[in-house]
Order: C-alpha cells, then sequence, then structure tokens
C-alpha cells in the first residue's frame, strides 16, 4: 500500500513541478516579447497625437455598438465617453436588450430620442426589434429596442443596424479614453484593410474620479480585491496579449472595447448566441476563416491603454464573472477542438490552441491539485516536504514575482512613475496573491469546467455601482 | 531535490532584489523626470512671452533665451509646438527654421545619428515641423540603406513638404513597404502640380499607390487632373474605375456615356458610382438610368439611386409617385429612407 501511495505522491510531485517550470518558462518568453515591443514606444514624444487619424479622407467610418442590459447607473457617462471620442465618422448605436430597469427612459429622456422608421438589413438573425429611436440633439445616436436575447445577439442586431464598413463593441460600463477609436483603427488604417480586427488595452477604473463620461484622475482603489484585479489585468493585457498578436495568435480581444470588419464579422455568422464567451467565439472563428481561406489577414492588439472598465467589487460578484469567463473560454476551445495540432491552422493550431487548453483551460485543475498536494505532502512529511516547498516556491515565481514584475514593465513602458506609497500597496497586495485570490480563482475556475460539463447555462449578472461614484463615496 | 530547492529559492531572491532595485530605479527616475520637468517649465515660463514676440508680433530674437541645455531644447519645442499646429503664416515658419538651423542643428544630428529608435523618430517628427532638412544631408544615418518602415515614412513625409524632387526620388524607392493609407497621407501634403505630375510615372507604381493618388486629387479637387482621370475610366483593373468614377463625382464631372456605361456593369459597385453620377446628369436624360437602378438587386444601389433621384428637383415628386404606382419592395422600401429626411421631425405626426 505505502508505494502505490508513494509512487503517486512521487508523480503528482513531478508533475506539478514540470508543469510549473513550463507555465514560468511561458510567461517569461512572453515577459520579454512584450519588452522588446514596448521598448520601440519607449521615450516617444507625442506632441501631435494622431493628428492624420482625425481627417476623414484618412479614416474609415465605425458604428460604435453599445449592448445595454439594466445598465441604468452607468450608461449616460458611457454614452458622454462615446460622444466626445475624437473621431471624424461615428455613429453610435445603444442596444437595449430588454433591460428591466430603466435604461431605455433614461437614454430616450436624456438624448431627446424620438423613434424612426429605419431600414435595416437582418445579415444576421436576432431577437426581435421592437422600435429605433434617434436623437435629436446627437443625430449620429441611435438607439435600438430589442427583446432580451443576451449581449452576442444584442451585438448582432447593432451590426444589422450599422451603416459602416467597422463596427466597435462597447461594454455599457466601459469609459473611453478621447483618442481611444484613433489608436485602436490604427493598425486597420495602416495595414490597408489587413487586419480585421483589434481590441484594445483595458484598465481598471474603480475608484477613479470621472465625470461627463471622462476619466479626470486616476486613483488606485483600497480595495485587495479590485487591486488584485488590477494586477491581473496587466499581467493578461501587457503579457499575453502583446506576446500572441506579435504572431497573429490572440485568440482573445476583450469584448469591453474592439473594432471589426463588418464584412468579415457577417462572414462568419456575427456573435454567437449559444457560448457564453462571445468575444473569444467570435476571435477564434475569424482566425479560422482566415487560415482555412489562407487569407493574408491579422487580430491585433494595441498596447496603449485606451478603456477603462468597472470590474467585480465583492467576492460573489468576482466568482459570477469568473466561472462564466472559464465556461466560455472551454466551450470555445472544445467547439474548434479540431483545431488543435491541426496543421491546417499553423502556429494557432500548433501554439496557441495547446497553450490555452493547457496552461489557461486546465491550469486551474492543476494549480489547485497543487494546492491540495502542497499540503497532503506537508502533513505527510519525509521526501514529500521537499517536493512540497520545491512547489510553493515555484508558485511564487509563477504568480506574485511575474505580477510584480509587470507592475515595473507597465510603469517603465508607459513612462507612469507611481509614487512609493501606490508601489508598495499594489506590490505588497501582489505577494499576497498566493495565499488568498490565486487558490479562489482558482476554484471559480474550475467551478466554470464543471458548469462546462453538466451545460449549465445561466448568464449571470453584475451589479453595477456605477464606476467610482460608490467607492469614492466610501473612501 | 535539495539543489532544485535551492536554485529556485535563490532565483526568487534574486527577483526580488531585481524586483526592489527596479523599483528605486523607478523612483529615481520618477524624481529625475520631476527634476527636468521643473527645469522644463521654468524655461517655458522665463521665455514663453518673449517667443510670442518674436514668431507673432515681429519682436527681437533674445539670444539668452536661445536653448542649449537638453531641458530648454525640449521646452522650446513645446512651446514652439503651438505656433507649428495653430499659425501658418510665412514669416512664422522661416522663424522656425532659422532657429532650428542656427542654433539646434547639432542637438538633432546627435539625435538622428543615436541608435535609439525613439531619438531618431523624435527629431524626425521635429525637422517635420520645422522645416531644417539641411541637418538630412549631414546625417550618415540617413544614407543608410536599413530603416525601419516608420523613419522611412517621416522621411517621406518631411521631403513632401520641403522637397519634392527628392520625394519623388524615395517614393519610388520605398513603395514597396508602403501602405495606401501611409501614400493618402503622403500625397495630402502635395501641391496640385507636383500630384497631377505623377500622373506621368501612373504605370509604374503599384496598385496602392495608383489607388492613392485617385483618390487625393479627388479629394484636394485637383481639376488639374481630369485629362488623366477621364484616361483611366477604361483601365482594366475594376479598382481603379470604381475610384475614377468617385473621383469624377467629387470633381462635379457630367459623364453620361461613363454613367451609362457604368449603370450597366456586372458588380454593383460600379452600379452604385453610375447612381452616384447620374447628379449631375439632367434629370431628363438620367430619369430612365436612376429608375432602373431604383430597382436594382444590390440595396446599396438601390439607396443611392433614390439618393440621387431626390437630390433633382422633380426627384421628390418622381419618387412618391413612383412609391403609389411600384410593385417592387425592396425599390419602395428604398425612397422611402430618403424620402425621410433623417434630422427632420416634421414627417413623425
Amino acid at each position: 500500500m505505502d508505494w502505490i501511495i508513494d509512487g503517486i505522491m512521487l508523480f503528482f510531485g513531478k508533475f506539478i513541478i514540470v508543469y510549473s517550470v513550463i507555465a514560468i518558462g511561458i510567461y517569461v518568453i512572453m515577459l520579454f516579447l512584450a519588452i522588446r515591443h514596448l521598448r520601440k514606444q519607449y521615450l516617444m514624444k507625442k506632441m501631435v497625437i494622431d493628428e492624420e487619424y482625425l481627417d476623414s479622407f484618412q479614416t474609415k467610418p465605425v458604428s460604435i455598438l453599445v449592448p445595454a442590459f439594466n445598465e441604468e447607473i452607468g450608461i449616460i457617462n458611457s454614452i458622454h465617453s462615446l460622444l466626445s471620442l475624437r473621431y471624424p465618422d461615428k455613429e453610435i448605436i445603444v442596444i437595449n436588450d430588454g433591460s428591466t430597469d430603466r435604461t431605455k427612459e433614461i437614454v430616450i429622456d436624456y438624448f431627446q430620442m424620438k423613434p424612426v422608421e429605419k431600414v435595416y438589413r437582418p445579415h444576421i438573425s436576432t431577437k426581435r426589434i421592437i422600435n429605433i429611436y434617434q436623437s435629436t440633439i446627437h443625430p449620429s445616436l441611435w438607439l435600438i429596442d430589442k427583446e432580451n436575447g443576451g449581449k452576442a445577439d444584442a451585438l448582432n442586431a447593432g451590426m444589422n443596424v450599422s451603416r459602416f464598413p467597422y463596427f466597435c463593441s462597447v461594454d455599457g460600463d466601459s469609459i473611453l479614453e478621447p483618442t481611444a477609436l484613433q489608436r485602436v483603427m490604427k493598425p486597420i488604417l495602416q495595414s490597408g484593410g489587413k487586419v480585421i480586427a483589434a481590441g484594445g488595452n483595458i484598465r481598471v477604473a474603480n475608484g477613479t474620479d470621472i465625470s461627463m463620461g471622462a476619466i479626470r484622475k486616476t486613483i488606485i482603489s483600497n480595495r485587495p480585491l479590485v487591486v488584485m484585479q488590477i494586477v491581473e489585468y496587466l499581467r493578461a493585457f501587457l503579457m499575453g496579449r502583446i506576446a500572441f498578436s506579435r504572431f497573429n495568435m490572440m485568440l482573445i480581444i476583450s469584448g469591453a472595447f474592439s473594432v471589426f470588419s463588418k464584412e468579415w464579422a457577417i462572414k462568419v455568422g456575427g456573435y454567437s448566441v449559444d457560448t457564453i464567451g462571445e468575444d473569444m467565439e467570435i476571435i477564434v472563428k475569424l482566425h479560422r476563416l482566415i487560415r482555412e481561406g489562407k487569407a493574408d489577414k491579422r487580430i491585433e492588439f494595441v498596447a496603449e491603454p485606451v478603456c477603462w472598465t468597472e470590474v467585480p467589487q465583492t467576492v460573489g460578484m468576482l466568482r459570477n464573472q469568473r466561472r462564466r469567463w472559464h465556461q466560455g473560454l472551454i466551450e470555445s476551445l472544445w467547439k474548434h477542438k479540431s483545431m488543435t495540432f491541426n496543421p491546417k491552422y499553423g502556429s494557432l493550431g500548433f501554439v496557441s490552441f495547446p497553450y490555452f487548453w493547457v496552461i489557461e483551460c486546465f491550469g486551474p485543475v492543476i494549480e489547485l491539485g497543487g494546492y491540495i498536494y502542497v499540503i497532503v505532502a506537508l502533513l505527510m512529511g519525509n521526501t514529500y516536504s521537499e517536493f512540497a516547498i520545491l512547489s510553493i516556491l515555484l508558485f511564487i515565481l509563477y504568480g506574485s514575482i511575474l505580477s510584480m514584475m509587470t507592475l515595473i514593465l507597465e510603469a517603465w513602458s508607459m513612462n507612469r512613475y507611481p509614487t512609493l506609497r501606490e508601489l508598495m500597496h499594489i506590490s505588497s497586495v501582489a505577494l499576497t496573491e498566493l495565499v488568498w485570490y490565486r487558490p479562489l480563482t482558482l476554484f471559480w475556475r474550475c467551478e466554470g469546467i464543471i458548469r462546462f460539463m453538466i451545460r449549465r447555462h445561466d448568464w449571470g449578472s453584475m451589479e453595477r455601482v456605477g464606476i467610482s461614484e460608490k467607492e469614492s463615496r466610501q473612501q | 531535490m535539495n539543489d532544485a530547492i535551492i536554485t529556485v529559492f535563490w532565483l526568487i531572491v534574486v527577483c526580488i532584489i531585481s524586483f526592489i532595485l527596479l523599483s528605486l530605479h523607478l523612483l529615481w527616475k520618477k524624481s529625475q523626470e520631476e527634476h527636468r520637468r521643473t527645469t522644463i517649465d521654468h524655461y517655458k515660463n522665463k521665455t514663453e512671452s518673449a517667443w510670442y514676440d518674436y514668431f507673432i508680433n515681429d519682436g527681437e530674437l533674445i539670444e539668452s533665451f536661445i536653448p542649449k541645455q537638453r531641458e530648454e531644447i525640449i521646452g522650446y519645442e513645446e512651446l514652439a509646438n503651438v505656433y507649428v499646429t495653430s499659425l501658418t503664416a510665412t514669416h512664422t515658419a522661416e522663424k522656425l527654421h532659422y532657429i532650428a538651423t542656427q542654433y539646434l542643428h547639432d542637438y538633432y544630428k546627435k539625435l538622428l545619428n543615436s541608435s535609439r529608435r525613439s531619438n531618431r523618430l523624435n527629431a524626425l517628427s521635429r525637422i517635420e515641423d520645422y522645416g531644417n532638412i539641411e541637418v538630412l544631408k549631414e546625417c550618415k544615418w540617413v544614407q543608410k540603406e536599413e530603416k525601419e518602415k516608420e523613419e522611412c515614412i517621416l522621411l517621406l513625409s518631411i521631403y513632401s513638404k520641403y522637397d519634392e524632387s527628392t520625394f519623388k526620388q524615395l517614393l519610388f524607392q520605398y513603395q514597396s513597404i508602403l501602405t495606401e493609407f501611409d501614400c493618402r497621407i503622403l500625397f495630402n501634403h502635395l501641391s496640385f502640380s507636383v500630384l497631377t505630375s505623377f500622373f506621368a510615372h501612373f504605370n509604374e507604381f503599384e496598385s496602392h499607390l495608383k489607388y492613392a493618388l485617385i483618390d487625393t486629387v479627388s479629394n484636394k479637387h485637383t481639376f488639374e487632373a481630369i485629362p488623366y482621370l477621364l484616361e483611366l475610366v477604361h483601365d482594366d483593373d475594376k479598382e481603379i474605375r470604381i475610384r475614377v468614377a468617385k473621383a469624377i463625382y467629387d470633381l462635379g464631372i457630367e459623364e453620361e456615356a461613363f454613367c451609362v456605361e457604368l449603370s450597366e456593369s456586372e458588380t454593383w459597385e460600379e452600379r452604385l458610382m453610375a447612381a452616384k453620377l447620374a447628379r449631375y446628369v439632367k434629370f431628363s436624360k438620367s430619369k430612365p438610368i436612376l429608375f432602373r437602378l431604383l430597382e436594382d438587386m444590390e440595396w446599396r444601389v438601390r439607396v443611392q439611386a433614390a439618393q440621387t433621384i431626390a437630390r433633382h428637383n422633380e426627384g421628390r415628386a418622381s419618387l412618391e409617385t413612383y412609391i403609389m404606382t411600384a410593385t417592387d419592395n425592396y425599390a419602395i422600401e428604398a425612397a422611402q429612407e430618403v424620402l425621410r429626411k433623417e434630422g427632420d421631425w416634421s414627417w413623425i405626426g
């Protein structure tokens, strides 16, 4: 009996160590690729920011789609931030996806909207559109009132009604930098249509000072849960996405702010309404179409911060979000599993998919197993405790140390020098990631896997507090 | 196993020490940056009104205010940026050029020869602002073959403004690395005569340059280019034909024969352009074409045809009659959409 336990413990010990070393290796490579990329922009003076992108002759018109479901708190701020975007030719389409609160009434009253009989082309079938409204004070602002069908369905309805060759999806609770659209459209315009989708860098807005849809001052929240998410966002966007984008292997661009070629989005059937992670799903479908048609097209990530979003402030909401995200991830991977190690899809099949399967999808199971192993091994003592200590050290390296390095990378690359207090605050919270935040998120992500396996589909919702306002009051 | 533990442990220690050192470096950089900013702001406060007098009121150039240190030059650049972007008076441009040539020549030369890419790009941007292209002739880096795309574009942009013959020469050299978007920006800087002169080399250009040239002459209303555009209406490249049609439309030329020809095309983009061009053709002649296009299989053509009809004097009345008598629901829908003016709320009732 002892030899069986011994064998199992040794096997798992070695397995966890090998996995951790591989994961650390991948993250270090990504970190170096990000440094190399960001170094190019380092110390560039941007006196005249992208003036050429303000000339309608040079740019392409963009329809901005804002799906809104019960967003009565943040929607006005969000629309204000969209109206103040510096971009020559744009229309804003807010899609009220059957909200049960006063979202529709608030938008109609605030922007003095009237119903119009707009003719549109149903490229993609959606739930019934009840009415279309146009603002009398901002004629380029539209409101679609439709039956509830989820975010993907709302975006598809917006795509049908939109007039322009590119559309930009923005979350109802997001605040954009005034130059956000210029920056995200830049790779599309510069490539002469070669780039068919681009995603922006998302930052956490909780605690920041916002008025009339503009960020007045960035303040780092005092809540450890929010600070941990700031670190997490930095790590995900600065390291992962830059590296994958470099080789046209990015499988996710955030639904909070991304631009797509309408023609290509329609070609892949728009957003999928049968998956939870519609933002990942459309990117995977686009990649698939590009590789299958051998088209010379790219999907890119813009590293400069362009969009601010509200993250969950309570454990309950965060759990719900992470479960949903992970379920969405595994659904998309499973749906397109045939792409894995398929030579037809090149680097996407041989690098991207295996990475997402092993590190992102099943990583939480292995890591959570690692946590359990460490506890058991420490209790059993002897040789196992050595495995446990090594695993703990690798976890520290993998989690906290890499997070801290990302903080430095961000401060250096963006020329944003933090104060000593801010640096100490964020890095001390990042150091504790290993003992509370990481196990929690790993557990929720494992729940996401279970929910996928039992095919459970409830969409969940996030109770909005209105970016910054509630927290500012509390602080 | 113990060795592995010790190795990882030391690796963590090294990482933590690196983190502390990098944090200290950042804090030091921050204090340095703050100090530099204070110096820059001090220079700007001290010299702002003197520079305003010099650039705008023909005031004297105060020698002691001429920037010498790096921080002072940055301060000057920030002040000068207002005059570069907001004012187009010739004498202001000449003065900006004079200061850059007389006093900042060595500074920009050093930046251009720097191994750091951002330094070179910053210098090129300022040369584009001030027009001190003399520095480029003395710079070793400019002679080098290997340059990044952004550097090539900035160089072209500088020459497009200040030295058109070098621009032409470099354009042929770099045309394969440019995109249509880059070319449109570059062509936009050029004078009508230079722009028109490019039609003589039209066949030597790659497609994206051809497209950009046609679009730019149309955008800049370069009437001198009309004869060249008319020569291209039967080009083999469909994209060129469509863009030429758009340019002819933008320039407001009546081309009835071309309009009829396009309206019978198999590609909807050409039929769409026919619907646009019909705007300049007499309604009595264009009416049959437009009502045929109103029943086109492509909705964009139908909507355009309806829009063009509505723009003619008797157009709205004709559309209203059409709605009452027609049987094609798609065409009726397009006509109705056009008749309902956006922004005019009177029709709501």
